[in-house]
């Protein structure tokens, strides 16, 4: 064992002392477990409530399904349309499939490396506009898929991060980002070896009914928002958080406690999901009216997924 | 190991391993909110086949691989990867004063944090629970000479970053 290998041990055992303390480790621990047995029909509104209406295809709450009117602003519409990424990789031994995500409007799709002697990360992002880095970074001009193609190599440890950018076409700029596991060369193979597909984007929650007109944001683990057609922000966001203490409890969201609060810039419903230790959290900003009857409708349809993760 | 036979149940586990677990995890992960979280995910779906599981001779062996793997397929990368070694901070000078081993391991922390998950994996499970390399290669489902290369590819820059930033001398 040489000083390296010495300081590695020593390092290991000093941080162990840091680690989080078990404190309320068994609770949680049984509560998770209950979550795990419930999570297949789990839902806002009640289990056996919510099983029989997602089969019926109705909303949670009852009503009828196509077209529940908010006064002068967000309507809800029956079901949601995922966003679809337009690309894949050849399947890969080492390789795990690809998940959809959509963060702020961009869609990306992240390839896991299953094996990692030879293969790494690799996350593809489709974007209207050019990417930008303020990273420093140095840049070289490559051939990908008949286009000109930059990749920008950043000098950070313990790998450098090799990002590499071209036009696929008019106003489609696709970034693939992965490590120095590759080399440049094989770096634009990859690129190359794109195909187009439609990857739908997987949300964290089921959505019974969602805002008619609104584009989907963000779908990712935690959350999903809606953004107004030309709008510069999400306006409408539904997220899920780690369990937050509740204050002003003013009505239950099928078996759920909740808090519906107005102010100037907005309305927010916290609902206390115990189920999954969490608060999901349904914020409306003050340029979308939502009357407080629909956003108990929305809120009651949601249906939380396994593949959530609280934030 | 502590999971001897089928009568010690679930609870007294928790409550007996559940620390130790903690830091095991933490120690992988580098982050207590994750640590946590990998912890509570791997016994949670664990409970239901505890009966199984305590019929092991190894069952805490067993638990430690979940968690490792579980840690390993983790889809929160992107947090985990923010960690990088350029915010590593600068050293003082020499390292040969109590003080300055602390920092040198603060130092050495943080480049840990900045490893891929598989990388990080392998010397934890060397150094932190003094596996030999075949274990290790058994525990994450690969080949001895995966489990060499990681370790090696992680160690030469470490090595070469530690020198860099001066935290250990002739090493």
């Amino acid at each position: 064992m040489d000083e390296l290998d010495r300081l590695l041990a020593d390092t290991m055992r000093d941080a162990a002392g840091h680690a989080p303390t078990d404190n309320g480790l068994l609770g949680t621990v049984h509560r998770r477990s209950r979550r795990l047995r419930r999570r297949r029909t789990a839902t806002v509104a009640g289990v056996s409530l919510a099983v029989v209406a997602v089969a019926a295809g109705v909303p949670l709450l009852g009503g009828e399904p196509e077209q529940l009117p908010a006064a002068g602003g967000v309507q809800l519409a029956a079901g949601w349309t995922a966003p679809e990424f337009p690309y894949t990789l050849p399947k890969t031994e080492g390789m795990s499939d690809p998940i959809a995500t959509s963060e702020n409007g961009q869609l990306s799709a992240f390839f896991e490396a299953t094996e990692l002697e030879n293969h790494a990360d690799v996350t593809v992002t489709v974007s209207d506009d050019e990417p930008g880095s303020t990273a420093k970074a140095t840049k070289a001009t490559k051939r990908v898929r008949g286009h000109s193609a930059t990749l920008w190599t950043v000098n950070v440890k313990p790998a450098k991060q090799l990002t590499l950018i071209w036009q696929e076409s008019a106003g489609e700029w696709i970034e693939l980002a992965t490590d120095d596991t590759y080399t440049p060369a094989q770096v634009v193979a990859i690129a190359d070896s794109l195909t187009g597909a439609s990857i739908a984007v997987q949300p964290p929650f089921d959505l019974a009914v969602s805002p008619a007109g609104l584009e989907t944001d963000t779908a990712n683990a935690s959350r999903m928002t809606f953004r107004a057609p030309g709008a510069a922000t999400d306006g409408f966001r539904t997220v899920l958080r780690k369990r937050q203490q509740l204050t002003g409890i003013d009505r239950k969201v099928g078996k759920y406690d909740a808090a519906l609060t107005r102010r100037p810039d907005g309305v927010t419903l916290s609902v206390d999901v115990t189920d999954w230790d969490a608060t999901l959290e349904i914020t409306v900003d003050a340029g979308l009216t939502i009357t407080d009857a629909d956003l108990v409708r929305y809120a009651a349809g949601v249906k939380i997924l396994n593949r959530s993760n609280p934030e | 190991m502590l999971i001897k036979n089928s009568t010690t149940d679930f609870d007294e586990f928790v409550q007996g391993r559940g620390s130790a677990l903690l830091r095991f995890a933490f120690v992988l992960s580098g982050d207590a909110h994750l640590a946590e979280d990998l912890v509570q995910e791997v016994l949670a779906r664990l409970h239901r086949r505890w009966d199984r599981i305590t019929a092991m001779d190894h069952g805490e062996a067993y638990v430690r691989t979940a968690i490792v793997r579980q840690f390993l397929s983790w889809r929160r990368r992107r947090a985990y990867r923010e960690a990088v070694l350029a915010e590593v901070p600068e050293p003082g000078g020499g390292y040969d004063e109590p003080q300055q081993n602390v920092v040198a391991r603060d130092q050495m922390w943080q480049l840990l944090r900045g490893l891929p998950r598989a990388q990080r994996a392998v010397l934890v499970l060397r150094f932190y629970c003094d596996l030999p390399d075949d274990e290790i290669a058994t525990l994450l489902g690969c080949r001895q000479s995966t489990v060499r290369s990681q370790a090696a590819r992680a160690l030469t820059r470490m090595r070469a970053m530690m020198t860099e930033q001066g935290v250990y001398g002739n090493g």
